[in-house]
């Protein structure tokens, strides 16, 4: 079998057939853009059945920012707001099983080119409140679930809104009480009613900490457990916010049964609202 | 290297246009292939993505309505006597906020399926064509609300005459229109989750995203 040696050079013909392709793509993406050479055909949805040929470019793929809420509901405030003093809320055992804080927080979100957007997460039960208040007056609780966000590449870094807090919806009434001393001599101190605070929403506290680190006030967040920046996250990832925890309200036990807390107490005051914690996750 | 290849070489950079070239984003944007651009059919959501292209802010009002399945007290589905699950009409109202410039003039969001499938999709909070669909050049959040432009003939998308399906992402463009109310004029497209290849050379993104919530669902949740 005589072996056949294999073309070195292309025919003349081939190569006047690629200067004629090339050509044509130069001149069409220099007429049309770079978008019309997109083989992802993107059609033009007009229920008036006009402007059949339009289209859009592409995009340069996406980033998702998700906001997962895996945080819980104490059982002493469920037993509060089922009881008569809290309203009697009615929750079957699959709405039990669900009940989630209703949480809320703001991320920045920074692109390559220095472009920003906001984007304000909110998520959790909103019939997480007692029956003693009109929760339609409540807007915070009739506002939509907002909990994915999809942005275009290339986002440069994905952070909490500075200045802004992340809060949770306390859905019982607070009362604030103040340790007064007997005026006469031998008479008991005495807890006094100052404050009443409706259902709304509280800022999360991150716990104080002293230059060696150790806690010195006891908040809602370890210093530890704050959301943390993602930078440069790859096009394509989803950057994932999960909340863990527990929304919880103090109890002044022997004084009230209603939620209650001893203002002058800057551990009990500080923690209302419960404890959590935040994972950032990229993949 | 052949004059002929040179050539090539020089055309090929040219409709490229950039020196870029190489950048994924960049490439995905021209050929497709490297990211995806809807969810389907690997991923069970309807993605809406808004574009604003009016040099202004704008706010677009996406408002969806599925059809939620109704629970027992033990959160067990509950059927009718054909054995049909039984389901309530449920809407689902979320604004999203665009810049004027750059980058951030586009933004989305995603709607699962599962369990409740997709039905609706427009822009207003009624979802009828008097309904102010984007308000355009607020003061962003927690400022004014901005000019209000009326949905008009784009609403509403049904998925029951096939407007949409499940897996598709839906495009809403906001763009300067003269002689137009308000100098602004909304578009709709459709970019069909079935028409979308399956791999891609990047990361699978809605695919991450289902298995990853799939995964936080807790053991006690119905």
């Amino acid at each position: 079998m005589e072996a056949r040696t294999i073309p070195t050079e292309k025919p003349a013909g081939w190569s006047f057939r690629r200067f004629i392709s090339a050509a044509f793509l130069l001149v069409a993406s220099s007429v049309l853009g770079c978008g019309a050479l997109n083989p992802a055909f993107v059609s033009l949805f007009d229920p008036t059945g006009q402007g059949a040929f339009s289209t859009i470019d592409n995009a340069r793929g996406h980033v998702v920012v998700t906001f997962v809420n895996n945080a819980s509901v104490d059982e002493r405030l469920l037993t509060f707001l089922e009881s008569a003093d809290g309203g009697g809320l009615v929750l079957t055992d699959a709405q039990r099983r669900a009940l989630r804080p209703r949480l809320r927080m703001r991320v920045r979100v920074t692109f390559t080119d220095t472009s920003f957007q906001v984007v304000e997460f909110i998520d959790g039960s909103s019939n997480l409140v007692s029956p003693t208040f009109d929760a339609q007056a409540l807007p915070d609780l009739n506002q939509n679930d907002l909990n994915t966000v999809v942005v275009q590449c290339d986002v440069a870094a994905v952070t909490v809104e500075p200045g802004s807090a992340i809060d949770v919806f306390v859905p019982v009434q607070l009362k604030g009480y103040e340790l007064v001393e007997a005026t006469t001599p031998g008479g008991i101190n005495t807890f006094e009613l100052r404050a009443t605070i409706p259902p709304q929403f509280r800022v999360l506290l991150t716990d104080e900490v002293d230059d060696d680190g150790n806690v010195t006030a006891r908040r809602n967040i370890g210093v530890r457990d704050v959301p943390s920046a993602t930078l440069s996250p790859l096009c394509g990832s989803v950057v994932a916010v999960v909340v863990d925890g527990v929304l919880s309200v103090p109890f002044l036990d022997g004084i009230d049964d209603d939620p209650s807390f001893d203002q002058d107490d800057p551990n009990t005051s500080g923690g209302v609202g419960g404890r959590y914690e935040f994972v950032v996750t990229v993949r | 290297m052949t004059s002929t290849a040179k050539l090539v070489a020089l055309a090929g950079l040219s409709v490229c246009g950039c020196t870029g070239v190489l950048n994924p984003a960049l490439q995905n944007s021209l050929f497709g292939g490297v990211f995806p651009l809807s969810p389907g059919p690997v991923a069970a959501f309807v993605f809406v993505r808004c574009v604003n292209e009016t040099n202004q802010t704008a706010e677009f009002i996406v408002t969806i309505e599925r059809d939620v399945l109704v629970l027992d007290d033990d959160g067990n589905f509950q059927f009718d006597e054909d054995g049909i699950p039984i389901t309530r009409p449920e809407r689902e109202t979320v604004r999203l906020l665009t810049a004027a410039t750059g980058l951030a003039r586009e933004t989305g969001t995603l709607f699962p399926c599962r369990p409740s499938p997709v039905t609706i999709v427009g822009l207003g909070e009624s979802l009828s064509s008097d309904d102010v669909a984007v308000f355009v050049g607020g003061g962003g959040a927690g400022g004014a609300q901005g000019s209000g432009i009326r949905a008009g003939a784009l609403n509403p998308l049904l998925v029951s005459v096939g407007n949409f399906n499940c897996g598709d992402t839906i495009i809403y463009q906001a763009f300067q229109a003269i002689g137009t109310p308000g100098g602004v004029g909304l578009q709709a497209f459709l970019l069909p989750g079935s028409e979308q290849p399956s791999r891609f050379l990047g990361p699978s993104t809605f695919e991450n995203l289902e298995l990853f919530l799939e995964s936080q669902v807790r053991e006690d949740e119905p």
